[in-house]
């Protein structure tokens, strides 16, 4: 719900989803072909520069989307850049501890790379999706993959369940102030009897609420298919012209350095061999 | 000869496990009248406010639409809910989708109109109604007299002949019961008939020009709004009057 209300706010808001979705896939397409850390890293710091500047939203709001997959990235990074096994068969070795025998942990020069490109990458195909969430409210996603063949079941569950979680977000929220009000969260004990009480509490309204939106559908001669009026910003010819260039432009760079690294990776063994 | 455009006869209904919530309803629901079905809580009201849009059938009885008997078949109840409005008391349940736009056009959608039809309907009721301004917004972010507005469009889209609609002050603060009351009269004025479930007997008294009073799943009396509402006895009987607002 957050991420639409941002959305909704974006100064990018007016922009056709083709347009974004054009340049959020471009970026996620950079981020699977990239190999090379020093690409991802600059690719991922223009994006967020790029997403700062133009969607408009606090700086700290941006970096605090950032930290959840971070949370979890970093850690993994971390146990990315520690080898285990025998440290006499190990190169490039930045610093090692020897556990049992010959036997011990490094980390060496691959396996650092390894976990800064993995994490960059990550972090790539992250923000080209915070792009999108942030500048792209739920409606105007769900008409245009509606206009452009998405079954209509799909869409159709899509806006159910994004109507839901509002009424949920507000309703499990109305539940834990009324729950506060009577000092249900003071401690470890009646905190988790109150969350329980509101899992359950959830669990009948819903039930509740699937039987009332039911009937309100059938008031209005509801007939088996939600149709309703999609409306989509029109496309900006120029805007898409030079994105999609900038988007060429910039998957050729990330091609031409990774079939650069490779080619010089190649003339180097060939002359390792030759000697 | 009074023009009747909803009819209950000897209507009985009772819910599973529960006391009957009507028992031998007889009443009428005037053409190009203001009617104000009025009550304590639990009386009934919501029940028969259901069964005129067809969304409850009678167990006993019968509800009549425009001279004839309610058909439940599904074509009948389309033909009904074609022509009969509900606004419900919760909004929250009936604004199902994720933009009020959107919200509004479903219903002429399901009449079978062309989307061209169906985008001069919902531009017209949304304009009617005050929605222009947060047409693209989220329904989850309106406030309750914006998601009220929206309901009421979502209804008038579908260009019913009666619009009943269900404590449609409940929830909404003074401004925005006078701001319902002006769309409802703007309405009214363009010949709907409205039937509307309140206890605000201060809205029944400046609004409405026929009153029913419900209690205990019957109509106690029925008449003109100003004499029924000068009936104090009848108020107290019906669990109506309050000593501390003088009603």
């Amino acid at each position: 719900m957050l991420l639409d209300d941002l959305a909704c706010r974006s100064h990018w808001r007016g922009v056709s989803p083709a347009e974004k979705l054009l340049w959020s896939g471009a970026f996620l397409l950079a981020s699977l072909l990239s190999r090379h850390s020093d690409v991802v890293w600059m690719l991922f710091a223009g994006l967020s520069l790029w997403n700062l500047t133009v969607l408009g939203h606090p700086p700290v709001l941006y970096l605090r989307l950032l930290a959840i997959p971070a949370l979890f990235l970093l850690p993994s990074g971390l146990v990315l850049t520690v080898a285990w096994g025998e440290t006499a068969e190990l190169h490039d070795i930045l610093w090692q501890q020897q556990v049992h025998g010959s036997w011990g942990v490094a980390i060496t020069r691959e396996t650092l790379d390894t976990a800064v490109l993995l994490v960059g990458k990550s972090l790539l195909g992250f923000t080209a999706l915070l792009f999108l969430t942030l500048s792209t409210p739920v409606v105007e996603m769900t008409s245009f993959l509606s206009r452009h063949g998405l079954p209509g079941l799909v869409t159709e569950l899509i806006v159910l369940t994004y109507r839901m979680i509002g009424l949920f977000a507000a309703t499990a929220s109305a539940i834990q102030t009324a729950q506060s009000a009577r000092s249900g969260w003071v401690s470890w004990r009646t905190a988790f009897r109150s969350s329980s009480l509101l899992v359950f509490n959830l669990f009948t309204l819903s039930i509740h609420h699937t039987h009332r939106l039911s009937r309100a559908l059938d008031a209005r001669c509801y007939q088996g298919t939600l149709r309703v009026l999609h409306r989509i910003p029109p496309c900006h010819t120029v805007r898409m012209i030079c994105m999609t260039l900038i988007c060429v432009c910039m998957l050729g760079w990330v091609c031409s350095k990774e079939w650069g690294h490779s080619h010089l990776a190649h003339s180097h063994e060939m002359e390792a061999y030759h000697d | 000869m009074i023009d009747e455009l909803l009819r209950y006869e000897e209507v009985h209904y009772s819910y599973s496990g529960g006391s009957p919530a009507l028992s031998g309803v007889n009443l009428g629901i005037t053409r190009g009248r203001r009617t104000a079905i009025l009550g304590r809580n639990g009386c009934g009201k919501t029940t028969l406010m259901l069964m005129g849009n067809g969304l409850l059938r009678p167990q006993r009885g019968s509800v009549w639409f425009d001279g004839k008997p309610m058909d439940y078949s599904k074509d009948g109840l389309m033909q009904v809910r074609s022509r009969v409005g509900f606004i419900f008391q919760e909004t929250e349940s009936q604004l199902f989708s994720a933009s009020v736009e959107q919200d509004v056009s479903f219903g002429p959608f399901n009449l079978g109109w062309d989307e061209h039809r169906v985008a001069e309907a919902t531009e017209l009721a949304l304009s009617q109604t005050g929605c222009d301004a947060f047409r693209h917004k989220p329904t989850h972010h309106l406030s309750g007299g914006q998601k009220k507005r929206a309901a009421v469009a979502g209804v008038v889209a579908m260009h019913p002949t009666i619009i009943l609609a269900d404590e449609p002050t409940a929830h909404l603060d003074p401004q925005g019961v006078d701001d319902l009351i002006d769309l409802f009269t703007t309405l009214h004025a363009g010949g709907m008939t409205f039937a509307v479930a309140t206890h605000n007997l201060v809205f029944a008294r400046s609004w409405f020009d026929d009153a029913i009073v419900m209690s205990e799943g019957r109509p106690l009396a029925s008449g003109p709004t100003s004499e029924i509402l000068a009936d104090t006895n009848l108020l107290k009987k019906a669990g109506l009057y309050s000593k501390y607002s003088g009603e």
